[in-house]
């Protein structure tokens, strides 16, 4: 098909050079014939004007012989002009228009007949009145033979043909030098409009239409088609850290691995920033589609050097078979999508094949994401409140914000599902604003009702940490509702300050400035650094309830060493999902300086946590 | 015996009024259109002159008519007049048309062109600078340029080109 469609471009520009060198040829011609004629014209002039000298120069000596009938005198006059290559013949007739002296050249008679009767080469005829002191004496008539004026023009001719040759043989090859740059160009510019120019591959446009083209044909034939969604997991932070260059390079090297990976007649292309996409075609048996995918993920494991740093550029597959899966191309491509986003959901790094709940998973996804909208709007999302407790005193010190979405259809709904929604659609960004001013305007409510400050620790999502406007948005809202800075804590994952690290930790300054406080959440499930934790301006470290899980039988060495750890860095502990009384004791030996689970207290409406705090302040006082 | 279609051409081409009707025409006519023509070729000292070309002949010569008849042309402006060789005023003559036998005036005055009408003998032409002679039934002249020379005459070269000899 690209063959046929370069051949057929390669016999467009020929025709096109030889229609060029058609109407150069025409214009010359048409230039060659104006110039014959007139060189015809002025030939004949010539030879006119020429006869007509010469028929002055006869009467002028014929007169004598006239006026005195000396018609041998006058023959051998005539005689005189037969050096003449042109003339014909002269014949000079007296007053009466008798022949009285003639002359003639038999070259006349040597005339092809052809031309002969031709009117343009008829003999030309001059007449000359012979007078002698204004005496009117006879008449010359000289006749002369064109063959002069036909050698003249079949040597201009023959001149003109070689000069026009000399010119179209100098223009085709111009022609086809500039035909040959233009063709170049054009194909630099197809190349362009078909290809990515970091990695080389096929664009998205180019892998669409080829997708589209291996759709019609294995569609014909009942031959299957898979297709591989091919997404990298981290190239945001390599492109945000490292910077363009290393993001280029790094792409640069997914694709030689792509390339190196799938079978030689797979398509693969570029079709987003950091999504490749292979087509997988003839697919014989479905599961060789998934065989692909796990070679493509197990190949990217391997780290790469990109700009000094090494990378593990994992990545998340969907994949898709046509016509299993899908029957057009609009559908595979969103079906190989849902399967990717699967993948990703699944951890990252892996190979999902499509199934057919996804399409149910999806439209799920679409209308969750369609009603936390509208219930936002309508304030239908809830904040209830776990309470922390002191190790030492037993006293609730503080409070998690958390949020509840209580769907009026499918009852409440668990953030596990929603909160990723809203993230990915950027609903998360308006959740966080609300919450924020909801936990603050609470403590507040909470103050004013119990007379005791509570801590309120409310969790921030890496999106709002994007948000330029988010410190803005903090200190607004402590001023708005007249929280005081230095109780309210905001809650970071340590993934989140990892994607971008500068940011974060500008971020973290200005809060801190302000007075609010900082814990790190979830603390040992990712790529804690140690370095990390000493550049961060941090009051608390969390300690995951997945660790806390394990105590007091197992799991000691890692909370042992985050709690020293973080009193090491002069930070307090929190210890979260304390549920049982062993597990209490061990932390509180261990030196935690709060908890916070089932253990002591749920998760509780503000009305339920204000009753809770009245009630344990009462044996106090 | 003189060719008759020549003389009509001649005479016809100066336009004199000559009747044709006679079936034999003497060539005496033709010898003063020769006449006539000389006058045309020829250039006279005085090349300013616009009088009358005087043309002496004998009145009794055979010419004499047909030199008469040529009276009121123009020769180069000059209206055509004969008049008698032996008037008083032939001293004045420019051209002096002499008989066969005649001849020639003793010392002919400058400006004077001489024609006599045929020879007396052979290679004989003292006196006259054109002779008028009869060749092979052709009129032919011969062209004394020594003698015209004398008279302070000179002939176009065209004339010369057509005399039987040239002395």
């Amino acid at each position: 098909m690209k063959t046929a469609l370069r051949r057929r471009q390669g016999e467009l520009s020929r025709m096109l050079g030889l229609g060029q060198l058609l109407a150069a040829a025409a214009a010359l011609g048409v230039a060659c014939c104006i110039l014959l004629a007139y060189q015809f014209v002025a030939l004949r002039r010539n030879l006119t004007d020429d006869l007509t000298v010469q028929a002055a120069i006869i009467a002028d000596n014929i007169a004598a012989t006239l006026m005195f009938r000396d018609q041998d005198a006058a023959h051998e006059m005539l005689r005189s002009f037969r050096h003449s290559p042109f003339l014909a013949a002269a014949t000079v007739y007296d007053r009466h228009d008798v022949e009285f002296a003639a002359y003639r050249n038999g070259a006349v008679d040597a005339t092809p007949a052809l031309l002969h009767d031709l009117p343009l080469f008829a003999p030309l005829s001059v007449a000359r009145p012979v007078r002698y002191h204004g005496m009117a004496l006879g008449r010359v008539v000289l006749t002369a033979d064109t063959g002069g004026i036909r050698g003249g023009l079949l040597r201009y001719g023959a001149l003109l043909g070689l000069a026009s040759l000399g010119a179209l043989v100098t223009t085709s090859l111009l022609t086809r030098r500039s035909n040959a740059r233009m063709r170049h160009a054009e194909a630099q510019l197809k190349h362009l409009a078909y290809t990515d120019t970091v990695t080389d591959l096929p664009n998205r446009r180019c892998t669409y239409e080829a997708l589209e083209l291996e759709i019609a044909t294995y569609a014909r034939t009942d031959g299957r088609i898979g297709l591989l969604l091919v997404d990298l997991d981290n190239f945001k932070v390599v492109n945000d850290t490292a910077g363009h260059a290393a993001g280029d390079r790094l792409l640069q090297q997914v694709a030689s691995r792509l390339r190196a990976t799938a079978r030689p007649s797979d398509h693969i292309g570029r079709i987003g920033g950091d999504e490749f996409a292979v087509i997988v075609a003839p697919l014989d048996d479905p599961a060789e589609l998934e065989r692909v995918g796990q070679r493509i993920v197990a190949s990217l494991r391997q780290p790469l050097q990109v700009e000094g740093m090494e990378v593990m550029p994992t990545a998340s597959i969907g994949a898709c078979v046509f016509p299993d899966d899908a029957r057009t191309m609009s559908e595979l491509l969103s079906n190989a999508d849902a399967a990717l986003y699967r993948a990703k959901a699944n951890g990252r790094d892996n190979v999902v094949l499509f199934e057919r709940e996804m399409i149910l998973a999806t439209q799920r996804r679409a209308r969750l994401e369609r009603d936390l909208r509208r219930h936002l709007e309508a304030g239908l999302l809830e904040l209830c409140y776990q309470p922390q407790y002191a190790c030492g005193s037993r006293s609730m010190v503080g409070v998690e914000a958390l949020l509840r979405w209580p769907h009026p259809e499918q009852g409440y709904i668990s953030p596990a599902e929603f909160i990723p929604v809203a993230e990915e659609s950027g609903l998360i960004v308006e959740i966080g604003k609300w919450v924020l001013e909801r936990a603050c305007l609470d403590a507040v409510a909470l103050y004013r009702q119990t007379g005791t400050w509570l801590s309120m620790a409310v969790n921030v999502s890496a999106r709002q940490l994007r948000d330029k406007d988010f410190i803005g948005i903090v200190e607004r809202t402590l001023l708005a509702t007249g929280m005081p800075p230095e109780r309210l804590e905001l809650e970071l994952t340590e993934s989140m300050l990892m994607e971008d690290m500068d940011g974060a930790i500008d971020f973290m300054h200005k809060v801190r400035a302000l007075g609010v406080r900082l814990s790190i959440d979830d603390f040992g499930t990712g790529y804690s650094s140690l370095a990390y934790l000493q550049t961060f301006p941090i009051n608390h470290l969390k300690i995951d309830r997945s660790f806390v899980r394990l105590l007091p039988t197992s799991g000691t060495t890692i909370a042992g060493a985050v709690i020293a750890l973080a009193h090491g860095f002069n930070l307090t502990v929190v210890a979260e999902g304390v549920e049982e009384p062993e597990q209490f004791d061990w932390l509180r030996q261990a030196g935690c300086d709060y908890v916070q689970g089932y253990l002591f207290a749920r998760p509780l409406p503000l009305a339920a946590l204000r009753a809770r705090m009245l009630d344990e302040r009462a044996p106090v006082t | 015996m003189v060719r008759v279609l020549p003389l009509l051409a001649l005479l016809s081409g100066l336009g004199l009024a000559v009747s044709t009707c006679r079936a034999q025409v003497d060539g005496v006519d033709l010898k003063a259109a020769y006449i006539f023509n000389f006058a045309m070729f020829t250039t006279w000292p005085d090349a300013g002159a616009r009088g009358p070309l005087v043309v002496c002949a004998q009145p009794d010569g055979p010419l004499w008519p047909s030199l008469q008849a040529l009276n009121g042309r123009p020769v180069n402006g000059r209206p055509w007049s004969v008049t008698d060789v032996a008037h008083p005023k032939a001293a004045h003559c420019d051209i002096v048309v002499l008989a066969r036998t005649a001849q020639p005036p003793a010392l002919p005055a400058a400006g004077m062109l001489v024609v006599r009408d045929g020879v007396v003998r052979v290679g004989d032409m003292r006196g006259a600078a054109i002779t008028l002679v009869e060749d092979d039934e052709h009129i032919r002249f011969d062209i004394d340029t020594q003698e015209a020379a004398r008279c302070g005459l000179r002939f176009s070269s065209r004339l010369l080109r057509l005399a039987r000899n040239v002395l």
